[in-house]
């Protein structure tokens, strides 16, 4: 298992300067701005969590996942040169950018860009959530889970798997089929939907660690009419109680709450024939807006 | 003969298709929804729309009297593309090709049909 967490995703977005006003006030993040055309979204003591830079389009322009050491950034490097898979070592400039250490940059089978690095920068005691709220689950577990649409789920299965350690956590198959992978206890920080000659970023998932957090968000959007994608819900398969709102940059966010934690040594694969227990009713009156063509 | 695209005949050629293709059938079966299309730049009809009523498709021209649960717009040459199975119809709605509104859970409930209406839909003699 090379990969330890989800520590960062960055998007392009002709819209980003609507992240200063709807991070902080509906999802409770802190903002801060890097330049004319970068905000960073704070969740934690991590220099950011989410970067989001001007483009003229909305797409997602790469995954960050901490590899945990220079060490393992190396054995990575090898298992690449051993699979033939070709990567770009991330400059001083880039590392600069993402606040690391080191990095190395990869496409995957779909060409969507996945970076891998070590040496976060933290800041201890920095962050200051913008709205008054508990804390967002992070630590070990990283920031979240991405669900990335795909044109080739079997290969990018084999890649996330097979090249990188991913564990597969558990499958729906439903109107949207999905399959889940954790790398930590989180249930999963993958999630990836078949979707022909389609690929990028579905969603992002970012959990709270109070039910009441999750109200108030969902209160923020009923208050200033901002349009959910799918109600409050319980899923079937990591429990999380959450809603849906489509951001400013065309992806959603799912913020929930109350998820359950994978422990290897007793996990069992399962299928569900549903995606919810209860509720995540589909709302959204237009397609998730941050997909694009695959080559 | 071909049958010329996005005419009376077209779409009375895609229904008949359908509702006699037993996987179509299945895939539509317990599903309903109103598909309302427009086409920009059409030399033929440029409004068209779907009834999925419960595993039986209706394609009709022009503009259908009851209010639609999803909107489309697209170019003339994207609906080209769908007709002939070079495109699918979710590729165009995700990545914008297709401009949809409306309600979101019955058109990908629908998917799968509406990916086998495409092949069905591919194997007619259509004129362009």
């Amino acid at each position: 298992m090379f990969v330890k967490s989800l520590g960062y995703v960055g998007v392009a977005s002709p819209d980003a300067k609507q992240w200063l006003e709807f991070g902080p006030e509906i999802l409770g993040m802190q903002p801060v701005e890097a330049g004319a055309d970068t905000v960073f979204l704070r969740m934690d003591d991590a220099d950011h969590r989410l970067a989001v830079h001007y483009g003229d389009r909305n797409r997602m322009l790469y995954a960050g996942w901490d590899v945990g050491s220079e060490e393992q950034l190396h054995a990575l490097a090898e298992r690449l040169e051993e699979r033939g898979i070709s990567y770009n070592q991330g400059t001083d400039e880039e590392c600069a950018d993402r606040a690391v250490l080191g990095l190395l940059a990869v496409q995957d089978p779909m060409g969507l860009r996945h970076e891998f690095f070590y040496g976060q920068k933290l800041v201890p005691n920095s962050f200051h959530p913008a709205r008054p709220m508990s804390r967002f689950v992070t630590g070990s577990q990283g920031l979240g889970h991405i669900v990335l649409a795909t044109p080739n789920l079997k290969q990018c299965d084999q890649f996330f798997r097979d090249v990188l350690g991913f564990r597969k956590s558990d499958e729906i198959y439903t109107f949207m089929d999905l399959w889940f992978y954790h790398c930590n206890p989180r249930h999963h920080s993958l999630a990836l939907t078949p979707m022909p000659g389609v690929r990028g970023l579905h969603h992002v998932m970012v959990e709270v660690a109070d039910l009441d957090d999750v109200g108030a968000a969902y209160d923020e959007c009923m208050s200033r009419n901002i349009p959910l994608s799918m109600t409050l819900g319980r899923h079937v398969n990591d429990r999380m109680v959450s809603f849906y709102v489509r951001t400013p940059a065309g992806f959603d966010i799912e913020y929930g709450w109350g998820a359950i934690t994978v422990d290897d040594e007793v996990w069992t694969v399962a299928q569900y024939d549903r995606p919810s227990v209860w509720g995540h009713r589909m709302v959204a009156e237009t397609p998730p807006g941050a997909l694009e063509m695959s080559d | 003969m071909a049958i010329k695209f996005l005419t009376d005949d077209w779409a009375e050629a895609v229904t008949s298709a359908a509702n006699a293709d037993e996987q179509f059938r299945a895939a539509a079966k317990g599903h309903h929804l109103l598909l309302q299309a427009h086409v920009e730049d059409s030399p033929s009809e440029s409004d068209y729309f779907m009834h999925f009523g419960d595993g039986v498709l209706t394609v009709a021209t022009g503009t259908a009297t009851e209010p639609a649960d999803v909107t489309a717009e697209m170019s003339y040459q994207t609906n080209v593309s769908l007709s002939k199975g070079d495109l699918k119809g979710q590729t165009a709605a995700m990545t914008g090709q297709m401009k949809v509104h409306g309600d979101m859970m019955k058109m990908m409930s629908l998917g799968k049909a509406q990916d086998r209406l495409a092949e069905i839909e591919s194997g007619l003699d259509i004129e362009y």
